[in-house]
């Protein structure tokens, strides 16, 4: 199956390793990820708080853009997932907002008429790949390490909008880590926010809360976190490190298709492991090594 | 099975008809209408789904606002229902099919089987003592335990026992010889150990023969293997052989003949030893013959001692003998007549299948070759066998494995199996397979013999050619086809040729009709063969077959014996339904798998050249562990201990659901209500954390008739809790989860709850978490105040986010906002009880529809009118009252059944003083809703 | 709104106006607003109002059913909402503050109160069409380069020229009129 890659802003510059993965084990997977070109800002976050209708055309010309290709979108990032599908969902439903996007999309040739789905990484995992097809790709299954799901806000949130998994009860990471071999580990706070998005208004509040996490998960036993949001991954990355930190173990914090990729067979090189600001070794080491 | 009862309060004649009401639901609000309704002199039926009436109200332990005990309100009126002339109680009924219109009701009524009667029953419990299930106790929400057999609460009315039994399981209805196995595990895991014994007695009389020898197909529908692996029953009951043994507790059977009618059983073997021990222990004399010159047939004379010693088989046949049941050996019965000369009155033939098929191939005379059945028979006679080195046995079954095993153990330095299908299709048992393996056996999958090569007359090798599998046959296993020119040639000196058994053609079977396989025709239930008196079973029946068909049909030809003898029908209910349980629910979040118990064996060394027992038995923790495994699907086990506690008769475990045909006049419906399931808020913890509790299971922990005798005590640790918080509008004024209304009798059910906490611990902080309190009723806001001022209870307004566990105490912490002043807080608790909404009961959707009365919204019975009509239904004569169309508290609940009677009362009214129902159901719509009902 | 004059302090008393919440139900996303009972479920969910005492999400809903306009939209509180939809999850009324709060954004916005950090972001969205044009370097396009990514990021702002013009310049010369 194709899917069009809409990589938002971030990930490109800040987590280009998360990118990286997530072709290759798509590919692996048998996704062809093609790039999707052209795009711009989802306008999560900021032209968002602005202006409804700035915000619904930025994310409806990208979903034009899919359309004119015809083909379904993969978001990887939690907050482009979440820009994306509320903005569909607004467009479907407002005809008047439909109306005044496509205005402004004609000008360019395009055009939104809500033909195209937008997936998340985990739907395509779950739902479009399946479980049972990944646990057949493992090649060097891990010896049972304990990682801990860290699902995002907006991958999950609000579950009318979005589809994705249960809110309140998320699985398809811990499901994804025991399908290559690991232990998905329970802890207090599991969904909630990393407080990433804080680190605008306040850091130090942005820095409690992504403690906080930090702290639930390694009082769990964790070795290590799993993301499905960029954001989320740099925040709880970052978060170790500062003021306070030095005297603390660092968890590796890994995106879900970097944890992955070792399973499969995947070289280091294309997952981009050297570039983690904290050595994940640690975890996928513990690929193919007997329990 | 449904027994019918036709219409059984009313004659046929509609029109002279006496006028009664039937009320749905035996909750406060039924009980209300029902007295109401008969005291003014009207017969009412009162169907109530459960056991016993009484309703939620039976297990609240106080009552708001008045802090009055439950119980001691409600048992008087259990009372005067049970005992009124005009109520006729029926319980553990339900209500199926409803047709006719006001006035005339047509009502099926469903009597499920207490097995236990009614009129005899007096309530004493000694059932209850002796029943060994032990099952979760649902009117204590699962916190306590009752049997199998039981009374819901002390006070249940009637006050008679039920026996909670479901379906058959699956373990003993496939097991040919019906052996009861939940039962013997059930009793073995409280090791009653003699009673488990007699148990499988009463089967079989082969507890340690076929515990060692049985394919044991009761393991492989055992309901547990669904969840990990099924319990391992036979080992179970050799072990309870095994253990009677070693300890002596052999109990003395003494002949028990009474009859003088003699019975004639031909062949010693499982199927004739079987039959003689049942019809003896039935008072018959029973005179085996057997033409060897000693018993056991093929257990005796085929099967290796390392699998079956022959003193096991020996004391087993002894104790059948000690029945009173006469062996002759070395006589072979030559006909029918033979036998009626010597004044035997029936006959059972069990003369087996013993004659080893040939493999029809070039060499098969030589020297060398044996067939499977005569080389065991001259091993287990301990007659010398000439065996050379290197053996082949050809076939696939449990007698080829034997002939491998037993070769290996006479010295054979290389044995190998040659089978023509693949390894999935070996029909022989699993575990002797594998020990097989372990022994060094050799395997040749997928090959089949076509000459035995020899040379000056002995054996050489053998020339085999390769198979494939192409299509079924019609056994179901796949046909193997030889592959064209893949001949090739396996060096050996011996070969065992076992490729099944047939009927040996012998003089007596000439007398009886036989099929084209020399197998005797008989009745497939009755064992009858086409000679009156004359039965026939086992090997002899089915051809090669097992030894638990063999014994299981030996019993089945007792009991036909037994009836022929009696001048009875022998046919009459020998093959009833049976329902093999459905999947039994397990909760699957505190079910730990386990695997099976290992069955230890003797090591390979120890094996060589040794035809000691290989399999060594479990241990008696081993066995108390694995009998524990059994999941008790279906409940009660059958193991008719209560049956002989009962002094009153008044068991009878044959019962059948009764059908009952009601006609009526009026219809209350009071289905009361169901809690809503908290687990649904996974940020709730409940489920997840044991000291998140419901209302209801704090309503039984504080109760002095309660699980844990009125002590509130954790869950976790049974310590009594010192912070207590009440999180209330869970389930309830919640759109989120589809309840967007108010349950009305939370707030004040919250405050009642929380002042019995401070009550049991003045102690202990107690803190309710509201967004309001609703306290609307009569004395509901002087409780409010008296719960804060005289009894200190901490009002917290904000509604609790979510909860978190400390793992250390197993404590609660909830983070909630206190809107008064702006805080937010984490809290700790070490006990957090969640007050869950109201709503309706399970299934009324289902009775709304028979009854063809309208549903509310939110699924509730939808009431004509709230302010003027409210307890008519959307149907003419089928009234509602109580928590069926809506929360409510107690009060309000008897207020509408009253209030439901009375309507119900009008129409029954109406039918006496001979109007035809019509002008009676008119008169009971105002005339502004006329338009409504016309227009319907 | 009057003062009253006590012993020379000048103090305002507010009087309660649904003036506000009206303006908020019409703007997508608060529609809801009227629904809210004040239980305080939304602030006992919410990770900011747990992590520090300067935002209450309640309370400013509260603010926003009394009419406290001015106040509510030249405070900060809310754009200190992370936009998590905990709040939103958790709510039995089915009212979403977080939604509230971007609908509230939006009117600040339009008004002029916006804060620095969310002022400068946008405005670099709306001139290069993404966020980071400035931070992708040559290091961030070697990095790319290396693991088999195409260095170049095809990011279109013309686009954002376009949206600009149509609804932010009205808000521009608002700004600039100080209104």
């Amino acid at each position: 199956m194709d899917m069009l890659l809409y990589r938002g802003c971030t990930t490109p510059v800040r987590l280009p390793a998360y990118e990286a993965a997530t072709i290759a084990v798509l590919e692996k997977l048998g996704v062809n990820v093609i790039e999707l070109k052209d795009t711009n800002c989802c306008g999560a976050q900021y032209v968002e708080s602005m202006d409804r209708m700035a915000f619904a055309s930025m994310s409806g010309r990208i979903l034009a853009l899919a359309e004119r290709e015809e083909k379904d979108i993969l978001a990887i990032c939690g907050a482009c997932s979440g820009s994306l599908k509320t903005n569909k969902h607004f467009l479907d439903h407002d005809i008047r907002a439909r109306d005044e996007v496509n205005s402004l999309l004609a000008e360019e040739g395009l055009k939104y008429s809500g033909k195209v789905r937008v997936r998340h990484l985990l739907q395509v995992l779950a739902e479009d790949i399946g479980f049972d097809k990944i646990e057949r790709a493992v090649v060097k299954p891990y010896n049972g390490i304990k990682m801990a799901a860290h699902y995002g806000c907006h991958v999950t949130r609000p579950y009318e909008i979005v589809h994705v998994d249960d809110p309140e009860n998320p699985t398809i990471l811990d499901r994804l880590v025991e399908a290559v071999g690991g232990q998905a580990v329970d802890y207090p706070g599991k969904t909630r926010c990393c407080g990433g998005p804080m680190l605008a208004m306040d850091e130090d509040v942005a820095t409690t809360i992504g403690l906080d996490k930090i702290d639930n998960v390694t009082k769990a036993g964790a070795d290590g976190i799993v993301t499905a949001c960029v954001f989320c991954d740099i925040q709880l990355t970052q978060v170790q490190f500062g003021g306070g930190t030095s005297d603390r173990q660092k968890i590796p914090v890994l995106p879900i298709t970097q944890f992955l990729g070792p399973a499969l067979g995947l070289d280091e090189d294309m997952l981009g492991v050297e570039l983690n600001k904290i050595d994940p070794h640690s975890v996928i080491d513990c690929c193919g090594v007997s329990q | 099975m449904t027994v019918d009862h036709p219409t059984q309060t009313n004659p046929a004649n509609k029109d002279t008809q006496e006028p009664s009401a039937l009320v749905i639901g035996g909750g406060v609000a039924g009980m209300q209408a029902a007295l109401d309704i008969a005291n003014q002199g009207f017969k009412v039926h009162l169907v109530e789904k459960t056991p016993s009436i009484g309703g939620h109200m039976a297990a609240i332990d106080k009552t708001f606002p008045t802090l009055d005990c439950s119980a001691c309100i409600l048992t008087p009126r259990l009372s005067e229902v049970a005992r009124h002339p005009n109520i006729e109680l029926l319980t553990y009924s339900e209500v199926k099919r409803v047709t006719g219109k006001a006035g005339n009701f047509h009502v099926e009524v469903i009597r499920k089987p207490r097995y236990i009667l009614e009129d005899k029953c007096s309530g004493c419990g000694d059932c209850s003592e002796v029943c060994p299930i032990e099952v979760a106790n649902e009117f204590d929400e699962g916190l306590g335990f009752r049997k199998a057999t039981y009374l819901p609460f002390p006070q249940a009315t009637p006050n008679v026992y039920t026996i909670d039994k479901r379906d058959h399981p699956a373990c003993r209805i496939n097991c040919p010889a019906g052996v009861n196995a939940q039962a013997f595990v059930t009793l073995m895991n409280q090791k009653k150990y003699a009673e488990a014994i007699r148990i499988v007695r009463d089967a079989i009389p082969f507890p340690g023969t076929l515990g060692r020898v049985c394919v044991s197909w009761c393991e492989g529908q055992c309901q547990r293997g669904e969840y990990d692996e099924s319990v391992s029953i036979r080992n179970l009951h050799r072990f309870l052989s095994d253990y009677e043994r070693e300890h002596n507790t052999q109990v003395t059977v003494e002949p028990q003949i009474k009859r003088s009618e003699r019975v004639a059983v031909v062949g010693a073997g499982p199927a004739g030893i079987s039959c003689a021990y049942h019809l003896a222990r039935k008072g018959y004399p029973v005179t085996v013959f057997e033409k060897r010159s000693e018993e056991g047939g093929l257990l005796k004379y085929a099967i290796p001692e390392y699998r079956l010693p022959r003193d096991i088989l020996q004391e087993e046949i002894q104790w059948v003998a000690k029945h009173g049941v006469e062996f002759v050996c070395d006589r072979e019965i030559q006909s029918i007549d033979e036998l009626k000369d010597e004044g035997f009155k029936a006959v059972f033939i069990a003369t087996g299948a013993s004659h080893s098929n040939k493999l029809m191939i070039a060499g098969e005379d030589s020297k060398g070759v044996y067939h499977a059945i005569d080389f065991l028979d001259r091993v287990a006679s301990h007659k010398p066998v000439e065996l050379g080195e290197r053996v082949v046995v050809i076939g696939g079954g449990d007698a080829a494995v034997d002939s491998c095993r037993t070769a290996l153990r006479l010295g054979a330095s290389e044995v190998t199996m040659i089978y023509r299908r693949s390894q999935v299709e070996l029909p022989a048992i699993p575990s002797e397979v594998e020990m097989a393996r372990q022994e060094g056996i050799r395997f040749m999958f997928l090959t089949n013999p076509v000459e035995v090569l020899t040379q000056k007359g002995t054996v050489q090798g053998v020339k085999c050619i390769r198979m494939r599998l192409g299509e079924p046959d019609h056994s179901g296993r796949r046909r193997p086809i030889p592959i064209p020119d893949s001949e090739f040639t396996v060096v050996a000196d011996t070969m065992i040729i076992a490729v099944g058994q047939s009927v040996e053609p012998i003089p007596l079977h000439n007398d009886l009709d036989t099929t084209e396989w020399g197998t005797i025709i008989t009745d497939q239930v009755t064992l009858q063969t086409s000679n009156e008196g004359v039965f026939a079973g086992g090997d002899c029946v089915l051809g090669p077959a097992t030894v638990v068909q063999a014994v299981g049909q030996g019993e089945e030809a007792a009991i036909s014996i037994d009836r022929y003898l009696n001048g009875l029908d022998i046919r009459a209910g020998r093959d009833p339904e049976v329902y093999r349980i459905a999947r039994p629910k397990i909760d699957q979040s505190t079910f730990i798998p386990q695997a099976r118990a290992e069955m230890p064996h003797q090591s390979i060394a120890s094996r060589k050249g040794d035809f000691s027992e290989v399999e060594l038995g479990f241990d008696e923790d081993t066995a108390l562990d694995e009998s524990g495994r059994c999941l008790n699907c279906t409940i009660c086990c059958e193991c008719m201990n209560c049956v002989e506690a009962c002094d009153r008769d008044a068991i009878d475990h044959s019962m059948k659901e009764e059908r009952l045909s009601l006609n009526v006049g009026a219809i209350v419906v009071a289905t009361g209500y169901k809690l809503f399931e908290v687990s649904k808020y996974k940020r709730l913890g409940y489920g997840k954390f044991k000291n998140v509790i419901t209302a209801m299971e704090f309503e039984r922990l504080i109760n002095a008739a309660g699980p844990t005798q009125g002590h509130l005590i954790r869950l976790s640790d049974g310590k009594m809790p010192k912070n207590i918080g009440f999180v209330q509008c869970v389930g309830a004024r919640d759109t989120q989860k589809n309840v967007p209304h108010c349950s009305r009798v939370c707030c004040m059910y919250g405050i009642k709850n929380a002042v019995m906490a401070r009550e049991h611990d003045p102690e202990a902080k107690v803190s309710i978490y509201y967004a309001d309190i609703r306290a609307f009723g009569k004395g509901f806001e002087e409780f409010f105040e008296m719960s804060k001022t005289r009894f200190g209870v901490n009002f917290v307004r904000g509604r609790v986010g979510e909860v978190d566990e400390n793992p250390e105490n197993d404590n609660l912490m909830i983070q909630v906002e206190n809107t008064e002043t702006g805080s937010v807080e984490k809290v700790e608790h070490d006990l957090l009880v969640i007050s869950p909404g109201l709503l309706p009961a399970d299934d009324v959707n289902i009775l709304a529809e028979e009854l063809g009365i309208a549903l509310s919204d939110e699924g509730y019975i939808d009431v004509r009118n709230e302010l003027t009509s409210p307890v008519d239904t959307s149907k003419m004569g089928i009234f509602v009252c109580g928590c069926a169309d809506g929360p409510k508290d107690i009060p309000d609940s008897v207020t509408a059944g009253s209030a439901a009677a009375m309507r119900a009362s009008i129409v029954l009214g109406g039918m006496i003083a001979g109007q035809d129902s019509e002008h009676t159901i008119e008169s009971l719509a105002p005339e502004a809703e006329l338009e409504t009902t016309k227009s319907r | 709104m009057h003062t009253c004059t006590t012993k020379g302090q000048e103090k305002s008393i507010h009087v309660p106006t649904s003036a506000f919440a009206k303006e908020v139900e019409k703007v997508e996303g608060g529609e809801a607003i009227n629904k809210c009972i004040q239980c305080g479920i939304c602030t006992a969910s919410c990770v900011v109002a747990n992590a520090t005492d300067l935002y209450r999400p309640r309370r400013m809903i509260q603010k926003i059913i009394l009419g406290l306009r001015e106040e509510v939209l030249s405070s900060d509180q809310s754009w200190l909402c992370l936009n998590c939809r905990m709040c939103e999850e958790r709510c039995q009324e089915g009212v979403s503050p977080a939604e509230i709060f971007l609908a509230v954004r939006t009117i600040a916005a339009r008004e002029g109160h916006v804060p620095r950090v969310f002022k400068e972001a946008v405005k670099t969205v709306l001139e290069d069409g993404w966020m980071l044009k400035d931070a992708y370097t040559d290091f961030q396009e070697d990095e790319r380069e290396d693991l088999g990514l195409n260095p170049e990021l095809h990011m279109n702002n013309e686009f954002v020229g376009k949206l600009r013009k149509r609804y932010f310049e009205r808000k521009k010369a608002a700004e600039e009129s100080g209104s």
